[in-house]
């Protein structure tokens, strides 16, 4: 059994969407957030915090202009000590042939957006307890 | 595409079939004219070269006649003088053959002068018969009466009878000659300039189908550049709504968990509004994609074997709370128990939601709506039954078509998007099954879907290859 989930890190270049998803992560679902705007800043986060606590988890946005979501994970991949963290896509792309492209490993699985808000962390703890 | 080119497209088609139909036809009956003709003309020479070896021959005939007849007469002289009667069957031979060479005169073309062939022939019987008598006398050791054995008159006369006949002979063959000549040269001339016309059309009606071709290429080009820019517009679009909508969306929905600090009740219920809208335009989004990927044929389709009644009742608990906020009841009639078909689990769970929303959408409050299952043939049969105010006949053609909706007050009252029946009857479709309408007896609709179930493993097997 894993230790419950506690702190995830939150990659979102729509600033609205953040704040939702940010308070919905952390007012309805008591999760620790932090939350970069794009793929470097949060590689940038990830390398300062690496020898504090990492996140357990990494809510990623697919679509972000500079470095999309899937570009990041292989940034992400490419350093070793984040190797084994485990992240779950959101994306307003719904098609399946758009969400098989996202399936790989280390991708727990795939929240489409728009989200319950209300429900988001429920969710991310289920997935976070199904791995 | 602009509409110059497609209004052109349309111009280009009609005026493609009429001149194809003007040059293949007029080429066709210059073909069968030249055809007709020709046979016509050839067989007419054939006859007149039939015709012609037939005076040759009586010709030859008649100079046979002639010609055997001096021999005889000259053996018979000589057998009068000589009384030898080697001399006799040297006779009695040159009269045979001058019997066979008028014999060989009946085939002579004496349409024009009957009567001097009739005229010649008796003169050469009566000379030939004279002769014989007068041979046959001298056999028995008499003399022929003086008159009796005198043919020089006869052969006067059958010698002018003979010229005239073979001076008509010639003019005849002359002419006909001159005839068939004629008729020789105009059906080749007919035969070459037909044939190079025919073949000047046809090359024609190659070029404008060439033409046309090339044409219609470019348009389809056109029409599948425009095909992929719309899905890609689509898709693009879908995407950049459902970016706002998330935030829209999720902020409402704070709110209205109260995580933003109680409501009032006003409040809340705007806020409710709010939801209840912005899920509507989720679900729209949504079906245009749908609809969008239905209409390209670019659905894809996941297919597994799954129990359809299994599926129903599913989609009969989903749709729980749907029905509850319109007060109505679904009721399952479970007469098959299970169901195995080769479908999309969630396509076809999608379809069944719809059908019982859009029957619960419909329903009276109080009312109920009823579902059932049931083997029809190879296949089986999911019907959602309301009480309603049913589909009147002149919309139904119309019902399964895209934003096709009863009217507009229509669809603003219930919330619809007008795709969600097309969509459904496009998956169906999809998965080879049908689906239809039909009004239900005592007032109100059936909708119901046909699918082939699935029963051998074995056969399960194959189908999940080739899906």
């Amino acid at each position: 059994m894993r230790p419950p989930l506690q702190n995830v890190l939150l990659v979102e270049d729509d600033a609205d969407i953040r704040t939702v998803a940010g308070m919905a992560l952390e007012m309805v679902g008591g999760l620790a957030v932090r939350a970069c705007d794009s793929g470097p800043a949060a590689l940038a986060a990830l390398d300062e915090a690496a020898h504090e606590q990492a996140p357990q988890l990494i809510l990623l946005d697919v679509m972000m202009p500079g470095m999309s979501g899937p570009e990041f994970l292989r940034e992400l991949r490419a350093r070793p000590q984040f190797v084994d963290i485990p992240v779950v896509f959101m994306t307003a792309k719904v098609q399946p042939e758009e969400l098989q492209a996202l399936r790989q490993p280390g991708v727990l699985d795939i929240i489409a957006k728009p989200f319950d808000p209300m429900r988001l962390a429920d969710e991310v703890q289920a997935i976070w307890s199904r791995q | 595409v602009d509409p110059r080119r497609s209004s052109s497209f349309l111009a280009l088609r009609f005026g493609f079939r009429a001149k194809i139909d003007f040059i293949l036809g007029l080429g066709l009956a210059i073909l069968v004219a030249v055809g007709l003709y020709s046979y016509r003309s050839i067989d007419a020479l054939v006859q007149s070269g039939r015709d012609e070896g037939a005076a040759l021959a009586g010709q030859a005939g008649l100079e046979q006649a002639l010609g055997a007849l001096r021999q005889a007469e000259s053996a018979q002289r000589k057998y009068l003088l000589s009384g030898n009667p080697d001399d006799l069957a040297a006779y009695r031979q040159a009269a045979a053959e001058a019997r066979a060479g008028r014999h060989a005169l009946r085939d002579f073309p004496a349409d024009d002068q009957p009567q001097v062939f009739a005229q010649l022939g008796q003169l050469l019987d009566t000379w030939l018969d004279r002769v014989d008598a007068a041979a046959e006398l001298r056999r028995q050791g008499r003399a022929p009466a003086k008159g009796q054995s005198d043919t020089a008159e006869l052969e006067r006369r059958a010698l002018q009878l003979a010229d005239a006949l073979r001076a008509g002979g010639r003019r005849a063959l002359r002419n006909s000659r001159a005839d068939t000549a004629y008729a020789a040269g105009v059906t080749a001339y007919f035969v070459l300039w037909g044939t190079a016309f025919a073949c000047a059309l046809l090359l024609w009606a190659m070029v404008v189908i060439h033409r046309y071709q090339a044409r219609r290429e470019e348009v389809e080009r056109g029409l599948r550049e425009v095909d992929r820019l719309k899905s890609e517009f689509i898709t693009t679009v879908s995407h950049e709504l459902r970016t706002p909508l998330t935030s829209v969306r999720g902020s409402l929905g704070l709110l209205a968990g109260g995580v933003a600090g109680p409501l009032s009740g006003r409040a809340g219920q705007l806020i409710g509004i709010a939801m209840d809208n912005c899920e509507r335009l989720v679900r729209l989004v949504n079906d245009i994609l749908d609809s969008e990927k239905i209409l390209a044929g670019k659905m894809p389709m996941k297919l597994e074997i799954l129990d359809l009644a299994e599926l129903t009742a599913r989609a009969l608990r989903e749709s729980e709370g749907y029905a509850s906020t319109h007060g109505v009841k679904l009721v399952m009639q479970d007469e098959a128990r299970s169901a195995r078909v080769s479908a999309d689990r969630d396509r076809l769970l999608q379809v069944l939601v719809n059908l019982l929303s859009n029957a619960c959408k419909y329903s009276p409050r109080g009312g109920s709506v009823e579902v059932r299952l049931e083997r029809v043939g190879p296949g089986v049969r999911v019907s959602v039954a309301d009480r309603g105010p049913g589909v009147p006949p002149e919309f139904q053609p119309r019902l399964f078509q895209r934003f096709s909706q009863l009217d507009s007050v229509d669809s603003r009252r219930k919330g619809g998007s007008g795709l969600g029946l097309s969509i459904c009857r496009g998956i169906v479709e999809r998965l080879g099954g049908h689906l239809g309408y039909r009004p239900r007896e005592g007032g109100g609709s059936v909708f119901f879907f046909e699918l082939a179930t699935v029963s051998q493993p074995a056969e399960v097997e194959t189908m999940e290859k080739t899906a």
